[in-house]
Order: C-alpha cells, then sequence, then structure tokens
C-alpha cells in the first residue's frame, strides 16, 4: 500500500466521540449569533470562558469568582459610606496584608446535592498583589491565580489541565481586581445605600454584628456586561464585623448565575463564605513569585471578560 | 434537507437549520482540524470560531459552491492562524510537543481514536501548506482545482504542496515501518 494510500485509509476510519458540552457551547453560541447577527464580539469575548470551560473542575468556580471580582469592581465605582460602617472601613485600611478562607458550594438550582464544593485560601498585600489557591474537597489544589500589582498582570493556573494564561491589566482593572478581597467586600456592602442592620450574634465566643445587602444596584449594572456569559439571578451579600475590633469576621455571598454558556445553561447556586480572615497577617512575599511547573503549557493570552 | 434550504432557513434565523448543519458537518470537520493541528483543543476551537462566524455572517452569506467546502475551508484557514498564533507566542516545540490527542488528559472532552492520532501524528511532520492540500484533497475530496480556488493559490502550486507532502510522508512512514 503506497503512502497516499494509507493516509486516506487512516482518514476514512479516523473518529471522534465528542461529549455533549462541547456541543452545547458551540451550538449556543452560534445561536446567540444567528438571532442577533450584529451582536458582534462573542467569539472574542468568549475566548477566556472556553479555555477556562476546558478545565471541567474549574470552571463554574472560576465563574463564581470573576462574578465576585466584577460586581465588587463596579461597587467601587459606586456610592458612599453610610455612618454607621464608616468606622469599618477606616479600621481594615490599616491594614496592608491580610489572609481569607473561603469557601464556595455550586448546586444546580432545585437539586439538593451540590456539584462542586471548594476551599479557598487567599493572600492579599496592599504592596504585591494576591495570590488565591483553590482545593477540591480531597485537598488537591486546582487553580492558582495571581494577581501582580508591579508586573500589571493577572496569571491564572490551572492545575488539572497543567496549562496556564497571563492576561496583561491596565491601571484601573488592576485597582478594580485588586478589590477581589475581605477588604473590597466591606468597600463593597458598605458603598450599598440599601444596607439592612441585621443585629447581633455570637460568632465562635465574640459578638458581632450583621449588615445585609439584596440585589444591589450595581448587580444590575453587572448583568448589563455579563448577561451573554451568566445571566445574574438573586444575589446577597452578608458582612459580619467584630464590635470590639471594628474588623470583619465573616462573610457571606449567595447568588444565582442563570441559564448562560458559562453555566452549560443550567442555573446555578453558588454561596461563598469568608469565616476567617487573618488582618495584617506576616508572610513570605515570593509567595507572589509564580510557581508554574516546567511541564505546564502557556495558552494564549484571552481577552478580559467583558 | 438539501445544504440550500438549510442555509435558507439560517438566514431566517431558525435555529433547527443550524443545528442541523452543525450535527452534520461536525465530525468530518473535527477531524480536519485535529488532523491539522495535531491538537483537539485547538480543533476544538477552531471549530467554535468557525460556526460562530458562520452564524454571525449569514445574512451576507452565499452558497455558491458546497457548504462542506466553504466550511472545510475556513477551518483551514482557522487552524493555520491558530498555528501561527502559537508560534509568535513562542511557545517552546521542544519542551511542549506532545501527542495533544492522547485522550489520557482528564480535561479531554473530544476522544480521538487511535487512527485519528497515527493520522495527525504523521501529518504534523510534514508543513502546514501540504498538510492543508493533502487532508482536503483525501478528507474533503476536492480537487485540486476547487482547494486552488479556495485557497486563492494556483492549481499547479496545490499539485505541487501534494506531491511533495506524499513523497514526504512516504519516507517518514518507511522510516516508522523500519523502526
Amino acid at each position: 500500500m503506497n503512502s497516499s494510500d494509507k493516509i486516506e485509509n487512516l482518514f476514512k476510519e479516523a473518529n471522534v466521540n465528542v461529549e455533549s458540552d462541547v456541543d452545547n457551547r458551540i451550538l449556543g453560541d452560534a445561536l446567540e449569533n444567528l438571532q442577533q447577527p450584529d451582536a458582534g464580539s462573542t467569539s472574542d469575548r468568549i475566548n477566556v470562558w472556553r479555555i477556562i470551560m476546558k478545565a471541567r473542575i474549574t470552571k463554574l468556580s472560576s465563574a463564581a469568582a470573576v462574578i465576585i471580582a466584577a460586581v465588587i469592581a463596579i461597587m467601587f465605582l459606586n456610592g458612599h459610606a453610610s455612618v454607621a460602617l464608616a468606622e469599618v472601613i477606616e479600621k481594615v485600611k490599616e491594614y496592608n496584608t491580610l489572609i481569607q478562607y473561603e469557601s464556595r458550594v455550586m448546586t444546580i438550582l432545585g437539586q439538593d446535592q451540590p456539584f462542586m464544593t471548594t476551599d479557598v485560601k487567599k493572600y492579599v498585600s496592599t504592596e504585591y498583589g494576591a495570590v488565591e489557591e483553590q482545593f477540591d474537597q480531597r485537598g488537591n489544589l486546582i487553580t492558582t491565580v495571581y494577581l501582580l500589582r508591579e508586573k500589571q498582570q493577572a496569571i491564572v493556573v490551572l492545575h488539572p489541565p497543567k496549562k496556564y494564561f497571563v492576561i496583561d491589566l491596565d491601571n484601573t482593572t488592576l485597582e478594580l481586581q485588586q478589590g477581589f478581597n475581605a477588604k473590597g467586600y466591606v468597600e463593597w456592602i458598605v458603598t450599598e445605600s440599601e444596607t439592612v442592620k441585621l443585629g447581633q450574634k455570637e460568632i465562635d465566643g465574640g459578638k458581632v454584628e450583621g449588615f445585609m445587602a439584596v440585589n444591589p444596584k450595581a448587580m444590575a449594572e453587572m448583568a448589563e456586561v455579563s448577561n451573554g456569559m451568566f445571566p445574574i439571578g438573586d444575589n446577597t451579600w452578608k458582612l459580619w464585623v467584630d464590635i470590639e475590633t471594628k474588623l470583619p469576621t465573616k462573610i457571606e455571598v449567595d447568588f444565582v448565575m442563570n441559564k448562560g454558556p458559562m453555566t452549560n445553561y443550567t442555573d446555578v447556586h453558588i454561596k461563598a463564605e469568608t469565616s476567617r480572615i487573618e488582618w495584617g497577617a506576616e508572610f513570605d512575599e515570593s509567595i507572589f513569585e509564580p510557581d508554574i511547573p516546567d511541564n505546564y503549557t502557556k495558552l494564549d493570552a484571552p481577552s478580559s471578560p467583558k | 434537507m438539501k445544504d440550500a434550504i438549510l442555509v435558507k432557513n439560517c438566514k431566517k434565523g431558525s435555529a433547527e437549520a443550524l443545528s442541523r448543519i452543525y450535527e452534520k458537518y461536525r465530525d468530518y470537520l473535527l477531524i480536519l482540524a485535529v488532523a491539522l493541528s495535531h491538537d483537539v483543543n485547538m480543533a476544538e476551537d477552531a471549530l467554535h470560531d468557525v460556526f460562530v462566524n458562520f452564524a454571525k455572517r449569514i445574512q451576507v452569506f452565499e452558497l455558491k459552491s458546497s457548504l462542506k467546502g466553504y466550511l472545510a475551508t475556513c477551518i483551514v484557514n482557522r487552524i493555520r492562524d491558530m498555528l501561527k498564533r502559537k508560534d509568535r507566542n513562542n511557545i517552546s516545540l521542544d519542551n511542549d510537543r506532545h501527542d495533544t490527542t492522547d485522550s489520557n488528559e482528564p480535561s479531554q472532552r473530544i476522544i480521538c481514536n487511535e487512527q485519528l492520532k497515527q493520522l495527525a501524528a504523521a501529518l504534523s511532520e510534514i508543513p502546514i501548506k501540504q498538510r492543508e492540500v493533502i487532508a482536503m484533497h483525501i478528507h474533503g475530496q476536492m480537487s485540486f482545482n476547487a482547494i486552488a480556488r479556495s485557497l486563492n493559490i494556483s492549481a499547479n502550486t496545490i499539485r505541487g504542496r501534494y506531491r511533495y507532502g506524499i513523497s514526504k510522508l512516504r519516507s517518514i512512514m518507511n522510516v516508522e515501518v523500519r523502526k
């Protein structure tokens, strides 16, 4: 058999088996453009999501991270602090570092059991930036995100697929992304004019006072940006502040991402709870040096989510 | 249903028509993309971009000959662009050149059979321009003239690329057999 016959045979016998979420994603995006032929930029703005979604285990948790970050980014641009919480915001400004521990639980709306639960440890430095490590329930590291202030870059490392990508950030975006931590959460809740007082209770032996914002205005603004990817449903934000120290000890975020390409066309309920915050924590600055194993593949830089 | 009718219905905004085109040509285009790129992730991205752009431009699209050939040419062009971009981004081939058609990778959502893996591996040894012509001629069953028209290159150049490509594949396969 000559080589062209052999190639012909290989082509004839070649076969692919495609998972349904590949079809959902491609057809979903194509249909969006078919029905709105002037919609424009789906191909570009889907880029970052395509990369994230290839790592099945990380895609929705990444969506949760991004949505929270984006909301906080918008919140930074809005509103004025209420009198009661102004003290809190002044207090957290005294600290240049912190470590926060967060859990994220994701459930398909209407189902009892979550399909994914992760634990997050985040190091934040006003000077260097932030590093977020996300673990699955067996303690395996699944994502690391570096936000590097000096280099003005975000580096996202996806561990199960052994891939990473680098996003260059402009000054404004960097400042906004930097707010994605307990300090930022406080600013966000404080700047929401419709904050509701939840009263006092005890957490770990300490007396705390709670504040809550429900479906804040900024989420509607966020929805305008994100509707094509993850339409935003009901959302609630709670902040618990230690009465003595005036420092937040617990932050709860609860929201629904409605059907969209990012959620594989299902409604997803996400609960993120920051239950421990070490204000002024000391840690080695070397943690902000990206640790990317040699066998990881660099992906093309995605466009920033719009 | 004939492609011309499906395209016509797509222009009217029919989601069903677009879905049927996708279902009809998905595997064919994916095999072509994997064979050209030797990379299932890139192949998936190329298929995505081609269908999104097809839908986006459906109002101005005119079906002049074969829809299958048109979509295949789009895949070829998209993969060529992606490979160029990959080179520009200076990804080290020595370190990263691995068989990304391997189904053992945990994030894999497209599984290639052994024949497709062999095919992509063999084609990856020859230049992309020769790979394109061989894939379009053998897999796409396009004549040299049709390939020439779709790539806007002379038919003689296309024949030359095919001849050189097949010749190189012969050497590569002979070496593999001897091993």
